[in-house]
């Protein structure tokens, strides 16, 4: 395990590198002079000097790789050519509010997804079934954006029961310690607070949950469907076990090792669908900040925000190889 | 063996007999009711793309009627009007086209060059294997859809860009797919018997795996266009496609959702109702491809 642990971890960072020459490659694609395209047209040359120096834009190609990487390594992702500030800065900042809301609807998708995927692996080829087969196929068939208006439309607009945009009632008089604002409300006691929190975060965690849920519900009516017709399910049956017992005990612990890769693939679906979750509901993380850069050409924003999402990706797909090879000790690196 | 499973109680495929491949995995197909209502959805949305501006012409410049701003469905405008009076039914109509045409080029394109990617890097595996790999964990390493947007938003938006980079998300999926046909196939007696026989590698690569390599490319393919539609229509909505005022479903929801307060549902329902309808039906064929050319999965 250990061995595999090492081997695996390692695989890591010729990606990460990989990843950062994308990156960094992302302002080469402006067509034109970016530092002109990031400041338009009627930016004064002095200021197009400066960007272009700030960018490095006047030296040989692997040098300016260098000192991205460099800047990099120092947790320095750049400055918002717009608003001056630092991109880490912001992005930090708004993090909290992506995160919150990825992990609403990630626990939203396996507390629904995994009973569903359960029940109609057990109740196979039932009206239950089917109706959970055609309701995962139009999950995943969604454009979260359309769900997420149609939401925002049916229990904002015509129910008046949910709130259609931003993390807290626009009169409130709560602030956050973290940028968690579950969790502070909760550690400051203010539950009200934290009610209003919670109402605000429904829907976009149900829009954005959408997909996840429907690729965790698929997976888990394979996987169980694959367990039950081994030879162990049928050898438990002949015990005499109850079909509980045997479903939950002997089925699920081995099924839901495949699902679990596919929770933690789900995150990077996470993290870009919180670029239309968020326009649309106007949740101030990353996926809306983006959004407002791109519409200013604010590239160091796009390209920051690209770095600092794929990377949270490749390490949570090893933090999930990794559990997978702890529960099972089958995988080995070949 | 079949009646030895058959004795055993085992699930036996019906595979046709004494039909071609192609002709038995037809009859899987449309024995399944979900393919034929895939099939069935696919062929309308196609035809819809095909016969659209044959029988119509659009034209935004005189399309737009402000004396008709935002009208609910009603017999003259099926679908309503949008927020520039444009009836909502002929544009959906014509976006169908250019929402199924980036799609298609899209994924024809990833597929023509990931595909050939992937059976060079499975046949000749080495360093073109390593190097090729490589660069298809980095992009794999990105969600598409944030790749495919963060690269439109830095080369520019608009329909041939997003083509560009939908493909490019798409194509480590068949650089994969492909590389593990080719591994696999690359030790099969046939194949090691047409290299033994002194068939160039061209030769064996194009006439014997490449052809038996077919089933999983033509299910991705399926699966391909409908996530293409979803990102084509992403791209839309975020700015990034089509750019006004020419209709595409993404771009459409983009000109409309500001609305949504105003209790104007059909200005968004209609474009994105087609396009779930879309990547619906092709996820539903690719499905039921996935089960027709493969007998061996057995029907679940």
């Amino acid at each position: 395990m250990r061995r595999y642990a090492i081997r695996r971890s390692l695989t890591v960072v010729p990606v990460l590198l990989g990843v950062s020459v994308l990156v960094f490659s992302f302002v080469h694609m402006i067509p034109g002079d970016p530092a002109l395209t990031m400041l338009g047209e009627r930016a004064t040359p002095e200021k197009v000097a400066e960007v272009r120096a700030r960018l490095g834009l006047d030296r040989p190609i692997w040098q300016q790789y260098v000192l991205y990487f460099g800047h990099v390594l120092h947790g320095d992702l750049g400055v918002s050519v717009v608003r001056g500030d630092p991109v880490t800065t912001d992005l930090l900042r708004r993090f909290p509010a992506t995160v919150e809301l990825a992990l609403a609807a990630i626990v939203l998708a396996i507390t629904i997804g995994i009973p569903i995927g359960i029940g109609s692996a057990v109740w196979r080829n039932s009206l239950l079934d089917s109706l959970a087969r055609l309701g995962a196929l139009t999950g995943v068939s969604m454009p979260i954006f359309w769900l997420g208006l149609m939401l925002a439309w049916f229990f904002g607009v015509q129910l008046r029961v949910l709130p259609t945009g931003f993390r807290l009632d626009s009169g409130t008089t709560f602030v956050p310690w973290t940028n968690f604002v579950m969790l502070d409300a909760t550690l400051q006691g203010d539950w009200s607070a934290l009610a209003d929190a919670l109402r605000h975060l429904v829907l976009p965690a149900l829009a954005l949950a959408t997909i996840p849920l429907a690729i965790i519900a698929r997976m888990t009516r394979a996987s169980m469907l694959d367990v039950l017709s081994r030879e162990y399910i049928r050898t438990a049956e002949a015990k005499g076990l109850s079909r509980q017992a045997v479903i939950l005990r002997h089925a699920l612990r081995n099924a839901l090792l495949p699902v679990l890769t596919v929770i933690g693939l789900q995150v990077g679906h996470l993290l870009a669908g919180a670029i239309l979750t968020e326009t649309i509901f106007s949740w101030p993380g990353i996926g809306l900040w983006v959004y407002e850069s791109i519409e200013s050409r604010d590239y160091a924003i796009v390209q920051g925000a690209s770095l600092f999402i794929a990377a949270i990706v490749v390490v949570v797909n090893l933090v999930t190889d990794l559990l997978y090879a702890a529960v099972d000790p089958r995988i080995k690196y070949e | 063996m079949t009646t030895l499973e058959a004795a055993l109680g085992r699930h036996v495929v019906v595979t046709g007999h004494g039909a071609s491949p192609a002709a038995a995995a037809w009859r899987r197909l449309v024995a399944s009711p979900a393919a034929r209502a895939g099939l069935v959805i696919v062929v309308a949305v196609l035809l819809v793309a095909i016969v659209t501006p044959a029988v119509h012409v659009y034209d935004a410049s005189t399309d737009a009627d402000l004396t008709l701003r935002l009208k609910p469905p009603t017999g003259a405008h099926p679908f309503g009007t949008d927020s520039l009076g444009r009836d909502i039914l002929v544009r959906v109509l014509h976006a169908t086209r250019v929402s199924l045409g980036l799609a298609l080029s899209a994924v024809a394109l990833a597929m023509a060059i990931g595909s050939a990617l992937g059976f060079l890097a499975g046949y000749f595996r080495g360093h073109v294997d390593l190097a090729l790999m490589f660069c298809m964990d980095i992009l794999l390493a990105f969600p598409a859809t944030l790749l495919a947007i963060a690269i439109v938003a830095m080369i520019g938006p608009g329909l041939r860009n997003s083509l560009f980079a939908i493909s490019l998300v798409s194509v480590p999926v068949y650089a994969r797919l492909s590389r593990g046909a080719a591994l696999a196939l690359r030790e099969q007696e046939f194949v090691l018997a047409a290299q033994g026989l002194g068939c160039s590698a061209a030769r064996v690569l194009l006439s014997h795996i490449v052809p038996n390599s077919l089933p999983p490319l033509i299910v991705q393919t399926t699966l391909s266009i409908a996530f293409a539609i979803l990102e084509g229509a992403a791209l839309g909505f975020l700015g990034l496609g089509a750019q006004p005022p020419a209709p595409e479903w993404g771009a459409m929801l983009a000109d409309s959702y500001k609305f949504f307060t105003s209790g104007a549902w059909w200005v968004f329902f209609f474009p994105g109702a087609a396009i779930m309808l879309s990547v619906l039906g092709f996820n539903l064929l690719g499905d039921g491809l996935r089960d027709a050319l493969d007998p061996r999965l057995g029907r679940e």
